[in-house]
């Protein structure tokens, strides 16, 4: 590994972190003590390797190697694990544009089976990834490729516009993306 | 106090002020039941999605 990617895998976990304490200071009263937001490790890889047993997991991904190819990709990752006590409610990853103007979200996953932040934790995902993109001085927040308009309908709600691709929902070969945007 | 740290816990002071008026905004009917389970397509996280004018190499 190069000094330079190391040198900016330093100095942006400190902000990972900065943007953290902020989101989880922001977070409503209720969360308070009772939300831990951190980044991924291995422990939080541990817990999610259970989630690829469940019947009620919509996606096949794999997050361990997923993660560890990503992470070593983009040093200036969003990375984010939403803890309730000791359960793992989420995760999720994301990265700046190569300018640095805008952040986006590439994969969010809702703990499958008896979440007890199920319905929040989205919202909480909203929060502290916009919480990193005003840290990292990016001015645009992406989710990328919502898979149906119920997810597009689920983002408008809080503030997302739609932005098509060359292709329709399901195209695998779409030749530029769709994605939901919204100006911080 | 350097004048670049103020600037720094400036900046800190403003974007939790920006947050806390967002987070009213996304909990303020409470958690949202129509919330998906995932979201994003794990066989495209890693394709870069800049625009023309801007190198292909987000994040690096």
């Amino acid at each position: 590994m190069q000094a330079t990617h190391l040198d900016a895998e330093r100095r942006y976990e400190q902000l990972r972190l900065e943007a953290r304490k902020l989101a989880e200071a922001s977070l409503p009263p209720k969360y308070k003590g009772v939300i831990s937001l951190k980044g991924i490790d291995s422990h939080s890889l541990a817990r999610a390797k259970a989630w690829k047993v469940s019947d009620k997991r919509q996606v096949d991904w794999e997050w361990t190697a997923g993660y560890n190819v990503y992470s070593l990709r983009y040093p200036k990752r969003f990375e984010l694990a939403i803890w309730k006590s000791d359960i793992l409610c989420g995760l999720s990853i994301g990265r700046p544009s190569y300018n640095g103007s805008r952040l986006r979200i590439d994969f969010v996953e809702r703990a499958p089976d008896n979440c007890p932040l199920r319905g929040q934790v989205m919202q909480i995902n909203l929060l502290a990834a916009e919480a990193y993109a005003l840290r990292i001085g990016a001015d645009e927040l992406r989710i990328m490729h919502p898979s149906n308009q119920e997810l597009v309908n689920y983002y408008s709600r809080y503030g997302y516009k739609y932005v098509k691709g060359t292709m329709g929902f399901d195209d695998a070969h779409e030749q530029k993306p769709h994605y939901l945007y919204k100006r911080l | 106090m350097t004048e670049k740290h103020k600037s720094n816990n400036e900046r800190l002071k403003e974007i939790q002020e920006k947050l806390k008026k967002r987070s009213e905004e996304i909990f303020e009917n409470g958690p949202d039941f129509d919330e998906p389970q995932h979201t994003g397509d794990p066989s495209k996280i890693f394709e870069d999605d800049d625009e023309p004018g801007e190198e292909s190499k987000s994040g690096k």
